[in-house]
Protein backbone atom coordinates (compact mmCIF):
# COMPACT_ATOMS: atom_id res chain seq x y z
CA UNK A 1 0.00 0.00 0.00
CA UNK A 2 1.60 3.20 -0.87
CA UNK A 3 2.09 5.61 2.21
CA UNK A 4 0.08 8.86 2.07
CA UNK A 5 2.28 11.89 0.68
CA UNK A 6 1.49 13.98 4.11
CA UNK A 7 0.52 12.01 7.08
CA UNK A 8 -1.91 13.17 9.50
CA UNK A 9 -0.76 15.24 12.63
CA UNK A 10 0.94 12.76 15.98
CA UNK A 11 -2.20 13.98 17.83
CA UNK A 12 -4.73 12.61 15.45
CA UNK A 13 -2.37 9.39 15.09
CA UNK A 14 -2.59 9.38 19.36
CA UNK A 15 -6.65 9.49 18.80
CA UNK A 16 -6.92 6.88 16.87
CA UNK A 17 -4.23 4.25 19.08
CA UNK A 18 -6.67 5.42 21.81
CA UNK A 19 -9.94 4.72 19.81
CA UNK A 20 -8.62 1.73 17.82
CA UNK A 21 -9.08 -1.29 19.70
CA UNK A 22 -12.40 -0.46 21.06
CA UNK A 23 -14.33 0.63 17.98
CA UNK A 24 -12.82 -1.94 15.75
CA UNK A 25 -14.65 -4.52 18.81
CA UNK A 26 -17.78 -2.51 18.59
CA UNK A 27 -17.71 -2.76 14.43
CA UNK A 28 -16.69 -5.85 14.43
CA UNK A 29 -19.96 -7.33 16.97
CA UNK A 30 -21.99 -5.27 14.88
CA UNK A 31 -21.12 -6.04 11.28
CA UNK A 32 -19.70 -9.89 12.15
CA UNK A 33 -17.19 -9.48 9.55
CA UNK A 34 -13.33 -8.36 10.23
CA UNK A 35 -13.04 -6.49 6.91
CA UNK A 36 -16.20 -4.83 7.30
CA UNK A 37 -15.20 -3.36 10.61
CA UNK A 38 -12.05 -2.42 9.59
CA UNK A 39 -13.68 -0.22 6.54
CA UNK A 40 -16.35 1.15 9.19
CA UNK A 41 -13.33 2.53 11.41
CA UNK A 42 -11.53 3.68 8.93
CA UNK A 43 -14.42 5.54 7.27
CA UNK A 44 -15.57 6.79 10.90
CA UNK A 45 -11.82 8.36 11.65
CA UNK A 46 -11.50 9.65 7.94
CA UNK A 47 -14.93 11.39 8.67
CA UNK A 48 -13.99 12.01 12.14
CA UNK A 49 -10.35 14.32 10.78
CA UNK A 50 -11.79 17.61 9.91
CA UNK A 51 -14.14 17.65 12.63
CA UNK A 52 -11.36 17.41 14.98
CA UNK A 53 -9.20 19.52 13.65
CA UNK A 54 -11.65 22.12 14.23
CA UNK A 55 -11.87 21.19 17.86
CA UNK A 56 -15.57 20.21 17.06
CA UNK A 57 -15.22 17.16 19.48
CA UNK A 58 -15.46 17.12 22.93
CA UNK A 59 -15.66 13.51 24.40
CA UNK A 60 -13.72 11.54 20.94
CA UNK A 61 -14.65 8.49 22.71
CA UNK A 62 -18.54 9.01 22.41
CA UNK A 63 -18.07 10.49 19.61
CA UNK A 64 -16.43 7.63 17.66
CA UNK A 65 -19.10 5.12 19.26
CA UNK A 66 -21.94 6.96 17.56
CA UNK A 67 -20.38 7.69 14.52
CA UNK A 68 -19.36 3.70 14.18
CA UNK A 69 -22.97 2.66 15.01
CA UNK A 70 -25.08 5.54 12.79
CA UNK A 71 -22.22 4.88 9.89
CA UNK A 72 -23.35 1.07 10.28
CA UNK A 73 -26.80 1.89 10.83
CA UNK A 74 -27.11 3.78 7.61
CA UNK A 75 -24.82 2.81 5.06
CA UNK A 76 -25.27 -1.14 5.46
CA UNK A 77 -28.74 -0.97 5.79
CA UNK A 78 -29.47 -2.54 2.56
CA UNK A 79 -26.65 -5.31 3.39
CA UNK A 80 -28.93 -5.76 6.59
CA UNK A 81 -31.93 -6.00 5.32
CA UNK A 82 -30.84 -8.53 3.20
CA UNK A 83 -28.68 -10.53 5.39
CA UNK A 84 -32.14 -10.61 7.85
CA UNK A 85 -33.67 -12.56 5.20
CA UNK A 86 -30.57 -14.68 4.86
CA UNK A 87 -30.42 -15.42 8.23
CA UNK A 88 -34.66 -15.91 9.48
CA UNK A 89 -33.49 -18.76 11.47
CA UNK A 90 -30.06 -19.66 12.76
CA UNK A 91 -28.18 -22.10 11.58
CA UNK A 92 -26.79 -24.98 13.63
CA UNK A 93 -23.32 -26.27 13.65
CA UNK A 94 -22.57 -29.97 12.77
CA UNK A 95 -20.46 -31.58 15.32
CA UNK A 96 -18.55 -28.69 17.19
CA UNK A 97 -15.39 -29.67 17.85
CA UNK A 98 -15.32 -27.05 20.42
CA UNK A 99 -18.24 -26.43 22.59
CA UNK A 100 -16.70 -22.43 23.13
CA UNK A 101 -16.36 -21.76 19.64
CA UNK A 102 -20.08 -23.14 18.71
CA UNK A 103 -21.17 -21.28 21.26
CA UNK A 104 -19.28 -18.17 20.28
CA UNK A 105 -20.52 -18.46 16.26
CA UNK A 106 -24.01 -19.08 17.46
CA UNK A 107 -24.06 -15.85 19.67
CA UNK A 108 -22.83 -13.78 16.62
CA UNK A 109 -25.22 -15.51 14.19
CA UNK A 110 -28.22 -14.52 16.75
CA UNK A 111 -26.90 -10.97 17.32
CA UNK A 112 -26.56 -10.53 13.13
CA UNK A 113 -30.33 -11.53 12.93
CA UNK A 114 -31.41 -8.78 15.31
CA UNK A 115 -31.75 -4.76 14.17
CA UNK A 116 -28.44 -2.98 14.37
CA UNK A 117 -30.13 -0.63 17.09
CA UNK A 118 -31.24 -3.79 19.50
CA UNK A 119 -27.41 -5.10 18.45
CA UNK A 120 -25.86 -2.37 19.67
CA UNK A 121 -27.20 -1.51 22.43
CA UNK A 122 -26.58 -4.87 23.97
CA UNK A 123 -22.81 -4.58 22.47
CA UNK A 124 -22.63 -1.63 24.50
CA UNK A 125 -24.39 -2.62 27.52
CA UNK A 126 -21.92 -5.73 27.46
CA UNK A 127 -18.91 -4.48 25.76
CA UNK A 128 -18.46 -1.36 27.02
CA UNK A 129 -20.53 -1.28 30.53
CA UNK A 130 -22.24 1.46 29.64
CA UNK A 131 -24.97 2.74 31.74
CA UNK A 132 -28.35 2.76 30.90
CA UNK A 133 -28.29 6.75 30.23
CA UNK A 134 -25.24 6.97 28.24
CA UNK A 135 -26.46 4.00 25.66
CA UNK A 136 -28.84 6.61 25.44
CA UNK A 137 -26.85 8.60 24.25
CA UNK A 138 -24.38 6.86 21.95
CA UNK A 139 -27.81 5.96 20.45
CA UNK A 140 -29.34 8.89 20.25
CA UNK A 141 -32.34 7.73 21.85
CA UNK A 142 -34.38 7.94 25.24
CA UNK A 143 -33.51 5.63 28.41
CA UNK A 144 -36.86 4.17 28.12
CA UNK A 145 -36.02 3.30 24.40
CA UNK A 146 -32.71 1.80 25.51
CA UNK A 147 -34.24 -0.40 28.54
CA UNK A 148 -36.94 -1.76 25.82
CA UNK A 149 -33.92 -2.12 23.17
CA UNK A 150 -32.24 -4.37 25.45
CA UNK A 151 -35.28 -6.65 26.77
CA UNK A 152 -36.24 -7.07 23.65
CA UNK A 153 -32.88 -8.04 21.99
CA UNK A 154 -32.21 -10.22 24.87
CA UNK A 155 -35.49 -12.08 24.57
CA UNK A 156 -34.84 -12.79 20.64
CA UNK A 157 -31.24 -13.72 21.34
CA UNK A 158 -32.51 -16.10 24.19
CA UNK A 159 -35.40 -17.70 21.57
CA UNK A 160 -32.77 -18.08 18.83
CA UNK A 161 -29.88 -19.43 20.89
CA UNK A 162 -32.94 -21.87 22.56
CA UNK A 163 -33.66 -23.31 19.19
CA UNK A 164 -30.33 -23.88 18.22
CA UNK A 165 -29.30 -25.51 21.42
CA UNK A 166 -32.64 -27.82 20.53
CA UNK A 167 -31.71 -28.35 16.77
CA UNK A 168 -28.71 -29.60 18.20
CA UNK A 169 -30.23 -31.84 20.24
CA UNK A 170 -32.57 -33.48 17.67
CA UNK B 1 -27.83 -9.96 35.88
CA UNK B 2 -29.55 -13.61 35.32
CA UNK B 3 -27.17 -16.33 33.92
CA UNK B 4 -28.23 -16.20 30.41
CA UNK B 5 -27.28 -12.77 30.57
CA UNK B 6 -23.69 -13.57 32.67
CA UNK B 7 -23.00 -16.21 30.42
CA UNK B 8 -23.94 -14.05 26.96
CA UNK B 9 -21.36 -11.27 28.14
CA UNK B 10 -18.41 -13.82 28.58
CA UNK B 11 -19.43 -14.68 24.80
CA UNK B 12 -19.91 -11.30 23.41
CA UNK B 13 -16.40 -10.14 24.89
CA UNK B 14 -14.74 -13.89 23.94
CA UNK B 15 -16.71 -12.93 20.23
CA UNK B 16 -15.23 -9.08 20.31
CA UNK B 17 -11.55 -10.58 21.27
CA UNK B 18 -11.79 -11.94 17.74
CA UNK B 19 -11.81 -8.27 16.06
CA UNK B 20 -9.12 -7.30 13.98
CA UNK B 21 -6.38 -5.17 15.28
CA UNK B 22 -6.42 -2.38 12.65
CA UNK B 23 -2.47 -2.59 12.76
CA UNK B 24 -2.46 -1.25 9.08
CA UNK B 25 -5.68 0.76 9.29
CA UNK B 26 -3.69 4.11 9.95
CA UNK B 27 -1.78 4.25 6.50
CA UNK B 28 -4.96 3.56 5.01
CA UNK B 29 -6.64 6.11 6.72
CA UNK B 30 -3.54 8.86 5.78
CA UNK B 31 -4.32 7.60 2.41
CA UNK B 32 -7.61 8.43 2.17
CA UNK B 33 -7.37 12.19 4.11
CA UNK B 34 -4.38 13.02 1.89
CA UNK B 35 -6.42 11.96 -1.02
CA UNK B 36 -9.03 14.35 0.10
CA UNK B 37 -6.39 17.36 0.86
CA UNK B 38 -4.57 17.11 -2.98
CA UNK B 39 -8.58 17.55 -4.21
CA UNK B 40 -9.58 20.25 -2.13
CA UNK B 41 -6.37 21.45 -3.15
CA UNK B 42 -6.61 21.48 -6.72
CA UNK B 43 -10.38 22.30 -6.18
CA UNK B 44 -8.84 25.48 -4.65
CA UNK B 45 -6.56 26.50 -7.65
CA UNK B 46 -9.38 25.78 -10.00
CA UNK B 47 -9.19 26.51 -13.93
CA UNK B 48 -7.74 24.90 -17.16
CA UNK B 49 -5.27 21.82 -17.08
CA UNK B 50 -5.19 21.65 -13.22
CA UNK B 51 -9.02 21.40 -12.91
CA UNK B 52 -8.86 18.59 -15.85
CA UNK B 53 -6.40 16.43 -14.00
CA UNK B 54 -8.42 17.53 -10.95
CA UNK B 55 -11.28 15.85 -12.30
CA UNK B 56 -9.25 12.75 -14.02
CA UNK B 57 -7.75 12.32 -10.73
CA UNK B 58 -10.97 12.26 -8.64
CA UNK B 59 -12.21 10.25 -11.50
CA UNK B 60 -9.51 7.49 -11.22
CA UNK B 61 -9.36 7.30 -7.72
CA UNK B 62 -13.16 7.29 -7.26
CA UNK B 63 -13.10 4.66 -9.52
CA UNK B 64 -10.84 2.50 -7.76
CA UNK B 65 -12.22 3.33 -4.43
CA UNK B 66 -15.31 1.99 -5.58
CA UNK B 67 -13.70 -1.32 -6.87
CA UNK B 68 -12.16 -1.64 -3.71
CA UNK B 69 -15.08 -0.48 -1.85
CA UNK B 70 -17.54 -3.05 0.43
CA UNK B 71 -20.36 -4.11 -2.18
CA UNK B 72 -23.17 -1.46 -0.41
CA UNK B 73 -20.68 1.56 -1.35
CA UNK B 74 -21.27 0.60 -5.25
CA UNK B 75 -23.36 2.57 -7.14
CA UNK B 76 -24.97 1.70 -10.48
CA UNK B 77 -23.67 5.01 -12.41
CA UNK B 78 -22.71 4.83 -16.19
CA UNK B 79 -19.84 7.15 -17.32
CA UNK B 80 -21.04 10.79 -18.31
CA UNK B 81 -21.93 10.84 -21.82
CA UNK B 82 -22.31 13.90 -23.51
CA UNK B 83 -25.20 14.39 -25.82
CA UNK B 84 -25.90 16.33 -28.66
CA UNK B 85 -26.53 19.95 -28.17
CA UNK B 86 -30.28 19.96 -27.60
CA UNK B 87 -31.85 22.34 -30.29
CA UNK B 88 -34.38 24.42 -27.22
CA UNK B 89 -38.31 24.29 -27.73
CA UNK B 90 -39.61 26.64 -29.88
CA UNK B 91 -40.55 29.68 -28.21
CA UNK B 92 -44.03 31.00 -27.40
CA UNK B 93 -45.34 33.87 -26.32
CA UNK B 94 -46.71 33.55 -23.16
CA UNK B 95 -48.00 36.97 -21.28
CA UNK B 96 -47.39 40.44 -21.81
CA UNK B 97 -43.98 41.39 -20.35
CA UNK B 98 -42.97 42.69 -16.95
CA UNK B 99 -40.17 44.02 -15.34
CA UNK B 100 -37.58 41.34 -13.76
CA UNK B 101 -37.35 40.27 -9.92
CA UNK B 102 -35.35 43.07 -8.25
CA UNK B 103 -32.47 41.89 -6.11
CA UNK B 104 -33.68 39.29 -3.18
CA UNK B 105 -36.83 39.45 -4.28
CA UNK B 106 -39.12 36.30 -3.48
CA UNK B 107 -41.68 35.01 -5.78
CA UNK B 108 -44.42 32.17 -4.58
CA UNK B 109 -46.74 30.10 -7.12
CA UNK B 110 -50.63 30.28 -6.19
CA UNK B 111 -52.89 27.97 -6.85
CA UNK B 112 -54.14 29.55 -9.71
CA UNK B 113 -50.44 29.00 -11.59
CA UNK B 114 -49.87 32.39 -11.08
CA UNK B 115 -46.60 33.82 -9.82
CA UNK B 116 -45.96 36.56 -8.18
CA UNK B 117 -43.68 39.09 -6.17
CA UNK B 118 -44.49 38.79 -2.47
CA UNK B 119 -43.28 41.81 -0.05
CA UNK B 120 -41.74 40.69 3.37
CA UNK B 121 -45.08 40.19 4.75
CA UNK B 122 -46.27 38.11 2.34
CA UNK B 123 -48.27 40.17 0.52
CA UNK B 124 -49.00 40.10 -3.43
CA UNK B 125 -47.10 43.03 -5.12
CA UNK B 126 -47.38 41.99 -8.47
CA UNK B 127 -47.91 38.95 -10.41
CA UNK B 128 -45.02 38.20 -12.75
CA UNK B 129 -46.05 35.48 -14.90
CA UNK B 130 -50.35 35.18 -15.28
CA UNK B 131 -52.67 32.26 -14.78
CA UNK B 132 -52.72 29.17 -16.88
CA UNK B 133 -55.86 27.56 -16.27
CA UNK B 134 -55.67 23.80 -15.24
CA UNK B 135 -52.02 23.83 -14.48
CA UNK B 136 -50.30 24.56 -11.11
CA UNK B 137 -46.52 25.30 -10.74
CA UNK B 138 -44.45 23.05 -7.90
CA UNK B 139 -41.54 24.03 -8.23
CA UNK B 140 -39.66 27.03 -9.52
CA UNK B 141 -36.41 28.75 -9.83
CA UNK B 142 -35.66 32.65 -10.61
CA UNK B 143 -32.41 32.81 -12.06
CA UNK B 144 -29.88 35.59 -11.02
CA UNK B 145 -30.40 37.81 -13.70
CA UNK B 146 -33.88 38.77 -12.49
CA UNK B 147 -35.31 38.22 -16.19
CA UNK B 148 -35.73 34.54 -16.24
CA UNK B 149 -37.23 32.51 -14.09
CA UNK B 150 -37.70 28.30 -14.70
CA UNK B 151 -41.10 26.80 -13.70
CA UNK B 152 -42.19 23.05 -13.28
CA UNK B 153 -46.11 22.90 -14.21
CA UNK B 154 -48.17 19.50 -13.92
CA UNK B 155 -52.06 19.23 -14.90
CA UNK B 156 -53.73 20.72 -11.35
CA UNK B 157 -56.57 18.01 -11.68
CA UNK B 158 -53.95 15.45 -11.52
CA UNK B 159 -53.89 14.14 -8.40
CA UNK B 160 -51.66 11.19 -9.32
CA UNK B 161 -49.26 13.08 -11.08
CA UNK B 162 -47.94 14.79 -8.05
CA UNK B 163 -44.31 13.90 -8.08
CA UNK B 164 -44.01 12.75 -11.63
CA UNK B 165 -42.85 13.96 -14.69
CA UNK B 166 -44.25 17.39 -15.72
CA UNK B 167 -43.19 20.13 -18.05
CA UNK B 168 -40.35 22.60 -17.08
CA UNK B 169 -40.02 25.56 -18.86
CA UNK B 170 -37.63 28.63 -19.02
CA UNK B 171 -39.84 31.86 -18.85
CA UNK B 172 -38.21 35.37 -20.24
CA UNK B 173 -40.31 38.12 -18.02
CA UNK B 174 -38.99 40.93 -20.20
CA UNK B 175 -40.50 39.26 -23.56
CA UNK B 176 -42.91 37.43 -22.12
CA UNK B 177 -41.99 34.26 -23.61
CA UNK B 178 -41.68 30.39 -22.29
CA UNK B 179 -39.59 27.94 -23.93
CA UNK B 180 -39.88 23.76 -23.01
CA UNK B 181 -36.90 22.64 -21.37
CA UNK B 182 -38.06 19.34 -21.48
CA UNK B 183 -39.79 16.79 -18.91
CA UNK B 184 -38.28 15.76 -15.30
CA UNK B 185 -39.41 14.88 -11.91
CA UNK B 186 -37.40 17.78 -10.26
CA UNK B 187 -35.07 20.24 -11.71
CA UNK B 188 -32.47 22.80 -10.30
CA UNK B 189 -30.57 25.40 -11.75
CA UNK B 190 -27.14 26.31 -10.54
CA UNK B 191 -26.26 29.46 -8.66
CA UNK B 192 -24.67 30.93 -11.48
CA UNK B 193 -27.63 30.40 -13.50
CA UNK B 194 -25.50 28.59 -16.36
CA UNK B 195 -26.90 25.27 -16.04
CA UNK B 196 -30.57 23.34 -15.20
CA UNK B 197 -29.81 19.88 -13.59
CA UNK B 198 -33.13 18.03 -15.11
CA UNK B 199 -33.87 14.58 -12.63
CA UNK B 200 -35.77 11.88 -14.60
CA UNK B 201 -37.31 8.20 -13.96
CA UNK B 202 -38.04 6.74 -17.59
CA UNK B 203 -39.70 3.44 -18.26
CA UNK B 204 -37.83 0.78 -20.67
CA UNK B 205 -39.46 2.87 -23.79
CA UNK B 206 -38.31 6.21 -22.78
CA UNK B 207 -41.05 7.60 -21.30
CA UNK B 208 -40.74 10.20 -18.57
CA UNK B 209 -42.56 8.40 -15.72
CA UNK B 210 -42.03 10.10 -12.41
CA UNK B 211 -43.07 8.38 -9.42
CA UNK B 212 -46.25 6.45 -11.26
CA UNK B 213 -44.41 3.92 -12.68
CA UNK B 214 -45.59 0.24 -12.33
CA UNK B 215 -43.01 -1.19 -14.25
CA UNK B 216 -40.27 -3.35 -13.14
CA UNK B 217 -37.44 -1.58 -13.79
CA UNK B 218 -37.62 2.04 -14.32
CA UNK B 219 -34.34 4.35 -14.85
CA UNK B 220 -33.26 7.37 -13.82
CA UNK B 221 -30.51 9.65 -15.10
CA UNK B 222 -29.72 13.23 -14.51
CA UNK B 223 -29.02 15.51 -17.43
CA UNK B 224 -27.06 18.92 -17.22
CA UNK B 225 -27.73 21.04 -19.77
CA UNK B 226 -26.31 24.65 -19.71
CA UNK B 227 -28.83 27.52 -20.48
CA UNK B 228 -27.40 29.45 -23.07
CA UNK B 229 -25.60 27.09 -25.14
CA UNK B 230 -27.93 23.64 -24.64
CA UNK B 231 -25.02 21.79 -24.37
CA UNK B 232 -26.07 18.66 -22.11
CA UNK B 233 -24.40 15.84 -20.13
CA UNK B 234 -26.35 12.59 -19.53
CA UNK B 235 -25.31 10.23 -16.54
CA UNK B 236 -27.43 6.85 -16.01
CA UNK B 237 -28.29 6.55 -12.19
CA UNK B 238 -29.54 3.16 -11.95
CA UNK B 239 -32.52 1.65 -11.86
CA UNK B 240 -35.23 3.25 -8.92
CA UNK B 241 -37.27 6.17 -9.42
CA UNK B 242 -35.30 9.55 -8.91
CA UNK B 243 -36.56 12.11 -6.39
CA UNK B 244 -35.11 15.71 -5.27
CA UNK B 245 -32.18 17.56 -6.90
CA UNK B 246 -29.72 20.53 -5.67
CA UNK B 247 -26.74 22.46 -6.44
CA UNK B 248 -24.36 22.99 -3.55
CA UNK B 249 -24.56 27.05 -3.26
CA UNK B 250 -20.85 27.01 -4.76
CA UNK B 251 -22.24 25.32 -7.41
CA UNK B 252 -19.27 22.39 -7.78
CA UNK B 253 -21.48 19.54 -6.12
CA UNK B 254 -24.95 18.33 -6.84
CA UNK B 255 -26.61 15.98 -4.53
CA UNK B 256 -30.13 13.56 -6.19
CA UNK B 257 -32.14 10.90 -4.41
CA UNK B 258 -33.25 7.87 -5.85
CA UNK B 259 -35.33 4.95 -4.45
CA UNK B 260 -36.24 1.00 -5.15
CA UNK B 261 -38.29 -0.10 -3.03
CA UNK B 262 -37.77 -0.27 0.81
CA UNK B 263 -34.64 2.35 0.42
CA UNK B 264 -33.63 5.86 -0.86
CA UNK B 265 -30.02 6.96 -1.39
CA UNK B 266 -28.60 10.41 -2.24
CA UNK B 267 -25.67 10.44 -4.22
CA UNK B 268 -23.24 13.44 -4.29
CA UNK B 269 -21.64 14.37 -7.46
CA UNK B 270 -19.08 16.80 -8.22
CA UNK B 271 -19.92 18.84 -11.43
CA UNK B 272 -17.44 20.13 -13.86
CA UNK B 273 -17.65 23.21 -15.90
CA UNK B 274 -18.84 21.23 -18.70
CA UNK B 275 -21.81 20.10 -16.53
CA UNK B 276 -20.05 16.40 -16.34
CA UNK B 277 -21.08 14.52 -13.59
CA UNK B 278 -18.72 12.54 -11.36
CA UNK B 279 -19.42 11.00 -8.20
CA UNK B 280 -18.22 12.62 -5.45
CA UNK B 281 -14.65 11.26 -3.32
CA UNK B 282 -15.89 12.07 -0.08
CA UNK B 283 -19.48 11.35 -0.11
CA UNK B 284 -20.53 8.59 -2.87
CA UNK B 285 -23.43 7.69 -1.34
CA UNK B 286 -25.14 8.45 1.42
CA UNK B 287 -28.56 6.32 2.33
CA UNK B 288 -31.29 8.83 3.55
CA UNK B 289 -34.20 6.89 4.55
CA UNK B 290 -36.47 4.39 3.75
CA UNK B 291 -40.18 4.78 1.12
CA UNK B 292 -41.82 1.36 1.21
CA UNK B 293 -44.49 3.00 -1.22
CA UNK B 294 -41.12 4.51 -3.91
CA UNK B 295 -43.25 7.47 -4.63
CA UNK B 296 -41.46 9.64 -2.87
CA UNK B 297 -37.92 10.03 -3.15
CA UNK B 298 -36.22 13.28 -0.41
CA UNK B 299 -36.31 16.43 -1.69
CA UNK B 300 -33.45 18.78 -1.12
CA UNK B 301 -32.03 22.49 -0.07
CA UNK B 302 -28.38 23.58 0.18
CA UNK B 303 -27.38 26.62 1.54
CA UNK B 304 -24.54 27.68 3.47
CA UNK B 305 -25.59 26.78 6.58
CA UNK B 306 -25.97 22.88 5.56
CA UNK B 307 -27.88 20.03 2.99
CA UNK B 308 -31.56 19.50 3.99
CA UNK B 309 -33.40 16.88 3.59
CA UNK B 310 -37.05 16.63 3.38
CA UNK B 311 -38.96 13.24 3.19
CA UNK B 312 -42.83 13.16 2.91
CA UNK B 313 -43.64 9.56 3.48
CA UNK B 314 -42.14 9.28 6.89
CA UNK B 315 -42.42 13.20 7.61
CA UNK B 316 -38.71 13.97 8.60
CA UNK B 317 -36.61 16.74 7.57
CA UNK B 318 -33.03 15.69 8.43
CA UNK B 319 -29.69 17.83 7.79
CA UNK B 320 -26.51 15.57 6.27
CA UNK B 321 -23.51 16.25 8.13
CA UNK B 322 -20.85 16.82 5.00
CA UNK B 323 -18.30 16.10 7.18
CA UNK B 324 -19.09 12.81 8.28
CA UNK B 325 -21.80 11.90 5.72
CA UNK B 326 -24.10 11.25 8.81
CA UNK B 327 -27.16 12.72 8.55
CA UNK B 328 -29.52 13.83 11.69
CA UNK B 329 -33.48 13.64 11.83
CA UNK B 330 -34.13 16.57 13.90
CA UNK B 331 -37.75 17.45 13.00
CA UNK B 332 -40.62 15.19 12.37
CA UNK B 333 -43.97 16.22 10.83
CA UNK B 334 -46.85 13.56 10.67
CA UNK B 335 -47.20 14.96 7.33
CA UNK B 336 -43.84 16.02 6.18
CA UNK B 337 -43.28 18.20 3.26
CA UNK B 338 -43.40 17.78 -0.47
CA UNK B 339 -40.52 20.32 -1.40
CA UNK B 340 -37.75 21.96 0.50
CA UNK B 341 -36.55 25.43 0.10
CA UNK B 342 -34.05 28.07 1.71
CA UNK B 343 -35.18 31.57 1.16
CA UNK B 344 -33.06 33.87 2.64
CA UNK B 345 -31.07 31.74 4.41
CA UNK B 346 -34.13 30.31 6.45
CA UNK B 347 -35.73 26.81 5.79
CA UNK B 348 -39.51 26.68 3.83
CA UNK B 349 -41.31 23.29 2.85
CA UNK B 350 -44.09 23.38 0.82
CA UNK B 351 -46.53 21.09 2.74
CA UNK B 352 -47.90 17.68 1.04
CA UNK B 353 -50.92 19.10 -0.77
CA UNK B 354 -49.11 21.83 -2.38
CA UNK B 355 -51.38 24.65 -1.28
CA UNK B 356 -49.04 25.72 2.16
CA UNK B 357 -46.09 27.78 3.17
CA UNK B 358 -44.54 26.28 5.97
CA UNK B 359 -41.58 27.60 7.92
CA UNK B 360 -39.03 25.28 9.83
CA UNK B 361 -37.37 27.47 12.81
CA UNK B 362 -34.78 25.00 13.64
CA UNK B 363 -33.80 26.29 16.99
CA UNK B 364 -37.24 25.86 18.17
CA UNK B 365 -37.10 22.40 16.08
CA UNK B 366 -41.30 23.40 14.83
CA UNK B 367 -42.55 23.89 11.50
CA UNK B 368 -45.39 26.46 11.36
CA UNK B 369 -47.83 27.83 8.99
CA UNK B 370 -46.83 31.01 6.92
CA UNK B 371 -49.12 31.31 4.26
CA UNK B 372 -52.18 29.31 2.25
CA UNK B 373 -51.74 29.29 -0.89
CA UNK B 374 -48.56 28.52 -2.04
CA UNK B 375 -47.54 25.96 -4.49
CA UNK B 376 -44.06 26.59 -4.93
CA UNK B 377 -41.33 29.50 -3.74
CA UNK B 378 -37.54 30.95 -5.08
CA UNK B 379 -36.06 34.02 -4.65
CA UNK B 380 -33.64 35.60 -6.61
CA UNK B 381 -30.37 35.07 -6.11
CA UNK B 382 -27.13 37.17 -5.82
CA UNK B 383 -25.00 37.17 -8.74
CA UNK B 384 -22.02 35.03 -8.54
Amino acid sequence: MPVADVAAPAAFADLFESQRRRALRLAYLLTGDHDMAEEVVAEVFVRLYPRWQQSKIDDPGAYVRRAVINYVNSAFRRLEVRRRHDRASVPRLADPADAGVADRDAVQRALLVLPVRQRAAIALRFLDDLSEAETADALGVSVGTVKSQVSRGLDRLRELLDANQEGDAQ
Amino acid sequence: MSDFEDQLRRTVLTLADDAPTGDELLPVIEQRLDRERRRRRIAKLGGGTLALAALIIAAVLTVAALQHAPAHRKVEISTPKPTPPQPPGRPKQLARPVDGIPPGGIVVARADGRVVLVDANWRDVRTVVPATPGTVITAMAVLPDGDHIVVQRRPSFSETDKQGCSTISEINLRTGTSVELGNAVSFAVSPDGTHVALVRTDDAAGNCVGGNSTGATPQSSIIVRGIVDNNSQTTTLGTGLAGGVAFSPDGRQLVVSRCTPGNCMDAIFDVASNGALSPSVTSSIIVSSEDETRRYAPRFAWNTQGLYLAHQPNGQVREIDLATGQDFSYLTKETGGREIASIAGRLYLIDPNGTSLLAIDIDAAKITLVTPDVSAISERPSAR
